[in-house]
């Protein structure tokens, strides 16, 4: 168990060339510590008011190592609400990391991952939802995912989750109040209108949950697969959504036979989009487990792109493979229409269909609209500010590209690209991506299962009061208080308090 | 200390209960029928027990208490079974979880029969007098001073003042200083708690005005009879009341002792000379006549700053709380037989006479009603309850005990229960025994205290069956086998009962397994006693010889299975957080992560484990993990 009351230090910026790094250093030593490595006109930092920047210089006892701009926070009015000491110095991974060695040598301790964060939530700075916020933050992966974690740290999130759990409230309150007191003292409350406001609540909640699925694409991102026989042009459609080259593109049939995953944000969301190997019948053993996989990731996919050679008529492997898609999850494209389209729309029996003609593109009029967002960098990040991982974390080699023969980037500047805007409106239409800005509080994991849980309590309670018969205001009051506690879980409310509460507030009765 | 020996001969009692109240007449009961020797000192010994407010026991929540308090050996429901008139069970339709049992008692006879069992009690001495001071060294409790300048020595002491600690009654602008009624209040005792330096507050409650039997119609209002078979709290009436059903007239002679208080010693069974309720309203002229008037309560004109109860409103509370409702109802309680007085209860109030008249005239059937006594608001001195231990022993004074409303509470029931508790654990800790607690999984009196303990009281708290987290292992009907093993060990309770307890318990247990094991075309004994439709009776094989309380068990335990193993199986789970203790000497002032509020609240009540801590309001689970961090440090 790691004690509360020392003090860590970390690297709180992303490795690699960059202007400057930060290093956070939070606890009871941060001040000694600041004042034992970094020199500058007295008076020393520890001595200083809060929120004053100083400029110095890192010093490890014999030299300095850098020249630094120091900026220190006094506790409770910090990140951690200890006191806290930023250190920022010159980019770059070798001085900051020396800048670290010199704090760990005199007496903080490398912070774990998240520690940060972790001594927020247990000063009590930040609730349970806003430090989950705060790590989605770290990790959001687009403009869309950002902006909902920020919704969830102001709280919007609490808010929704109250206001169900306040109608959960009365109506636990009307039940117990029906146990609780004697039948002449009651009004006769209809079970119709409990059933109602029951039904209501869930409903709400299930709204809510529903926004677990966008929470999930903008945390993890939308999995999209392309797929098709060899040499269709799925490694060229990857390239082009990525907007440089990425994957290996020839003309040989087959030259794909792993699958590559890549990130691309598309309004604001970001999608994994998977080449896969082109899917044949074959006798190589390596190719035959790259179709495997193929296969298996088609079935994991929210979205399956489906492209078809349309220059040649469709055979029965095609129409075997067409029909091997997922009706809703499928969306066609019917390629190479440059070489003469010979399959059109109406042959192909799924619903989105597309004709067009894809090339490899001009990569920078493509990378000003659509920026390609490495996920070994943004994991990197998140790993960082997660805590000290720094100064063991090595620079991520940059992506593999070879340039493939006979097409270069250069060389295909000329070359038109159709349909390729089509594909992505297609895209965005199959997963419901709005098109709209504006943004919303949406749940996580943790809120996913406990709102389940109140869901599925609601519906026995539903079920119980529906039946009747002796004792079901009692049965029915025990599945909705588990309900209720679940939900209470989430914003952190207790059932007997607001219980008691609500009662009196809505009865007349004596004794 | 090496004066104990000297100090234990001087030594008058081993436990002096301070009030002869429904929590006093239990505490030296309790204590008494532990064996050790015990003083009531009560300011009036003519008035042990009396019923200040309506003349019932039990109803919804509370008759879980008064039955628990007959498992362990308790006398209220016995009280209440010898001197009732009208008795009923409410929530009939609701099920056995939340059924009530509510006995409306002869005020008078229930006060002297309390008396008369209180005055035959071996190791049991009743002291007339006003206590003046608590005597304290070294934060240990040694006696009491009286007012008249005796010192009494105890081991041990109980105070159950009740609402006699700086008691004030209010008649619209009228206030005097008073205990109840007539009585005096107890300004000296209260001055000595206050200087020990226990913090206190203020409560108010009220009552209505009484009114002459003589002068109210009852063919406006409706009648409301006893119920057959007759609902009863205690396992000795339920006996009795058989017996003689069954005219089992050899035991006539040991039964005299039921009857008490009779001038010719003849049996008395609960079920005679039954006496109806009645119910009326109040009309839309009662309301205006309240709101007009409203100025000149003392509810409302702000000279009560004590806290009432939000349960037992008083009629302007109701009236302005609820504007849109233009009838409430009024329950109309006999006193007794022999005395006059009805108890119009819902019509509790501050107002002066002459409202209080025009009120009560405004309500079907009272029109002509005669006012014998008026209604009055009190407001008294309590304690917080968040200085005690589950054993309602103080934490800053060693063999002090505070039991009834002086902790917060409200109701004959909660009082008993308290009375009961603290009156058996002050009797073991001056036997050098181990403190006494019941768990929130046991007992409703396990709730009630952990909630005062833990949560503290800031209105007059009262039992609700919406407390108890498992409430459907908690009934009434099996309160006196889930308390047995700990009736057996206090030895209050009479020893047939337990024996047949212990006995009817096996009997479950034999039958449950064979009933498990019979089979008959397919299922179970037990699984067709699952069904909504099929009695324990109606299954082939059933047993003829086995007692209804038996069978009882047998099918609610079958009826409610699932429930129960899911309740069971919650507390089980429960049980985890309340074995992890937290260290009687732990500091948590040094436990900087956790707010000062978390800290001050931890170091006052001093949860004994995490299950206790997350219980107390404002703790949040990121204290819970601060404070598990610190522990395992």
């Amino acid at each position: 168990m790691q004690s509360i009351t020392d003090t860590i230090a970390a690297i709180a910026t992303a490795p690699g060339a960059a202007g400057i790094a930060i290093i956070r250093i939070s606890g009871p030593a941060a001040f000694s510590i600041a004042d034992a490595i970094f020199r500058c006109k007295p008076p020393a930092p520890s001595t200083r008011p809060a929120m004053q920047v100083i400029y110095g210089h890192i010093f490890d006892g014999k030299k300095d190592i850098d020249e630094a701009l120091l900026l220190p926070f006094r506790a409770p009015a910090s990140y951690t609400r200890e006191d806290v000491v930023e250190l920022h110095v010159h980019g770059g991974s070798i001085i900051a990391r020396k800048a670290l060695q010199c704090i760990l040598q005199k007496g903080a301790r490398p912070a774990g991952p998240g520690e940060f964060t972790r001594r927020a939530f247990l000063s009590g700075r930040i609730d349970l939802l806003q430090a989950e916020a705060v790590m989605d933050l770290i990790a959001a992966k687009s403009q869309r995912a950002a902006e909902a974690a920020v919704e969830q740290l102001e709280g919007s999130l609490s808010q929704s989750f109250d206001a169900i759990y306040d109608m959960l409230i009365a109506v636990a309150a009307d039940l117990e109040a029906q146990l609780d007191f004697d039948e002449d003292e009651l009004p006769a409350r209809a079970t119709e209108d409990l059933m109602l406001r029951l039904g209501l609540a869930r409903k709400q909640l299930e709204n809510l949950l529903a926004t677990w699925e966008e929470g999930h694409r903008l945390r993890e991102g939308t999995l999209v697969v392309l797929a098709g026989r060899p040499n269709t042009g799925k490694s060229t459609l990857l390239n082009l959504l990525l907007g440089k080259d990425r994957a290996i593109v020839t003309p040989i049939a087959g030259t794909t036979r792993d699958s590559l995953e890549e990130e691309v944000i598309l309004n604001g969301f970001p999608l994994r989009i998977v080449d896969t190997a082109g899917l044949r019948t074959v006798d190589c053993e390596i190719e035959q487990e790259g179709i495997r996989r193929s296969r298996a990731l088609m079935q994991k996919a929210e979205i399956v792109i489906m492209i078809v050679d349309a220059s040649r008529p469709l055979d029965a492997e095609d129409h075997a493979l067409l029909e091997s898609c997922p009706q809703d999850r499928t969306l066609v494209l019917l390629n190479k229409k440059d070489l003469g389209q010979v399959v059109t729309e109406q042959d192909v029996t799924l619903n989105n269909v597309i004709s067009c003609s894809l090339l490899q593109s001009n990569k920078k009029e493509n990378q000003s609209s659509h920026l390609p967002v490495s996920s070994f960098a943004l994991r990197a990040m998140a790993d960082r500010e997660k805590g000290g991982t720094a100064n063991t974390v090595s620079p991520h080699p940059e992506p593999f590209v070879v340039p493939p023969s006979g097409g270069s980037l250069e060389n295909e500047n000329n070359r038109q690209i159709q349909g390729l805007d089509a594909c992505k409106q297609a895209l965005c239409d199959m997963l419901h991506l709005s098109t709209q800005t504006e943004s919303h509080a949406v749940i996580a994991e943790r809120h996913r299962d406990m709102a389940q849980t109140t869901i599925h309590a609601i519906m026995q309670t539903e079920t119980i009061l529906r039946k009747g018969g002796e004792s079901s205001e009692m049965i029915a009051a025990m599945a909705l208080r588990d309900g209720v506690e679940s939900l209470g879980q989430i914003t952190g409310r207790s059932y007997h308090a607001n219980l008691l509460d609500t009662i009196f507030s809505r009865f007349c009765v004596g004794k | 200390m090496t004066d104990k020996e000297t100090q234990k001969e001087t030594n008058d009692f081993d436990v002096i209960v301070i009030g002869g109240g429904h929590a006093g007449a239990e505490a030296a009961l309790a204590a008494a029928r532990s064996g050790v020797r015990t003083g009531l000192l009560t300011m009036d010994p003519s008035k042990i027990a009396t019923m200040p407010c309506n003349p019932a026991v039990g109803g919804i929540a509370k008759s879980h208490l008064v039955c628990e308090l007959d498992a362990l050996g308790g006398e209220t429901g016995r009280n209440a079974d010898f001197t009732g008139l009208q008795y009923r069970v409410l929530n009939t339709r609701k099920g056995p979880a939340v059924r009530a049992t509510r006995v409306q008692c002869d005020k008078e006879v229930y006060s002297q029969r309390m008396a008369f069992v209180v005055h035959q009690q071996e190791n049991l001495s009743i002291i007339s007098g006003t206590v003046q001071k608590l005597l304290v060294k070294d934060d240990s409790i040694y006696g009491v001073a009286l007012g008249d300048g005796r010192e009494v020595y105890t081991k041990t002491v109980v105070v159950t003042p009740g609402t006699f600690l700086q008691g004030r009654i209010h008649i619209g602008k009228d206030v005097r200083a008073g205990g109840r009624g007539d009585a005096k209040s107890a300004d000296a005792l209260g001055e000595s708690i206050r200087a020990l330096g226990f913090e206190t507050g203020r409560l108010k409650t009220g009552t209505p005005p009484r009114i002459h039997r003589d002068s109210i119609d009852t063919r406006e209002m409706e009648e409301q009879h006893s119920m057959d078979p007759l609902p009863l709290f205690s396992w000795e009436a339920r006996r009795i009341h058989q017996l003689f059903h069954v005219e089992h007239q050899r035991d006539l002679q040991r039964l005299f002792h039921v009857e008490q208080i009779a001038p010719e010693r003849i049996p008395w069974i609960p079920g005679q000379d039954l006496m109806p309720c009645f119910f009326t309203h109040t009309t839309p002229v009662t309301h205006a006549i309240i709101a007009e008037n409203l100025e000149k309560s003392s509810m409302y004109s702000g000279a009560i700053s004590g806290t009432g109860v939000r349960y037992c409103p008083s009629i302007e509370d109701k009236i302005v709380k609820f504007s849109e409702k233009d009838s409430h109802h009024v329950f109309i309680e006999p006193e007794g037989r022999t005395t006059p007085l009805l108890y119009p209860n819902g019509t509790s109030n501050s107002l002066p006479q002459d409202v209080q008249e025009r009120l009560i005239h405004s309500i079907p059937g009272m029109e002509k009603a005669e006012i014998v006594q008026w209604g009055y608001a009190i407001e008294y001195d309590y304690v917080h309850p968040t200085q005690l231990k589950h054993s309602l022993e103080t934490k800053k004074i060693r063999g002090l005990f505070f039991a009834g409303q002086i902790n917060g509470t409200t109701g004959y029931e909660e009082a008993a229960a308290q009375g009961f508790m603290a009156g058996a654990n002050a009797a073991r800790q001056a036997r050098g025994q181990s403190e006494w607690v019941l768990g929130r999984h046991e007992a409703y009196i396990g709730v009630l205290i952990d909630d005062l303990v833990t949560k503290g009281t800031d209105e007059p708290y009262r039992m609700f069956t919406s407390r108890a987290e498992h409430r459907l292992s908690l009934r009434q009907d099996n309160a006196r086998f889930r308390l047995s093993d700990h009736a057996r060990e206090l030895g209050v309770a009479p020893q047939a009962f337990i024996d047949e307890t212990m006995r009817f318990k096996r009997e479950i247990e034999k039958e449950t397994e064979r009933m498990d094991k019979t089979s008959i075309s397919g299922a179970s004994m037990s699984q067709r006693l699952r069904r909504t439709e099929t009695a324990y009776t109606d299954l082939p094989d059933a047993r003829q010889d086995l007692d209804p309380v038996v069978v009882e068990q047998l099918e609610i335990f079958a009826k409610y299975h699932g429930y129960i193993v899911r309740e069971q199986a919650n507390i089980r789970k429960l049980a985890n957080l309340e074995d992890q203790l937290i260290p009687a000497d732990i500091d948590f002032w040094p436990i900087k992560a956790l707010s000062y509020e978390s800290r001050e609240k931890l170091s006052k009540i001093r949860p004994v484990s995490m299950a206790q801590a997350s219980r107390i309001p404002g703790i949040s689970p990121a204290d819970l993990a601060i404070l598990s961090v610190a522990i395992h440090q």
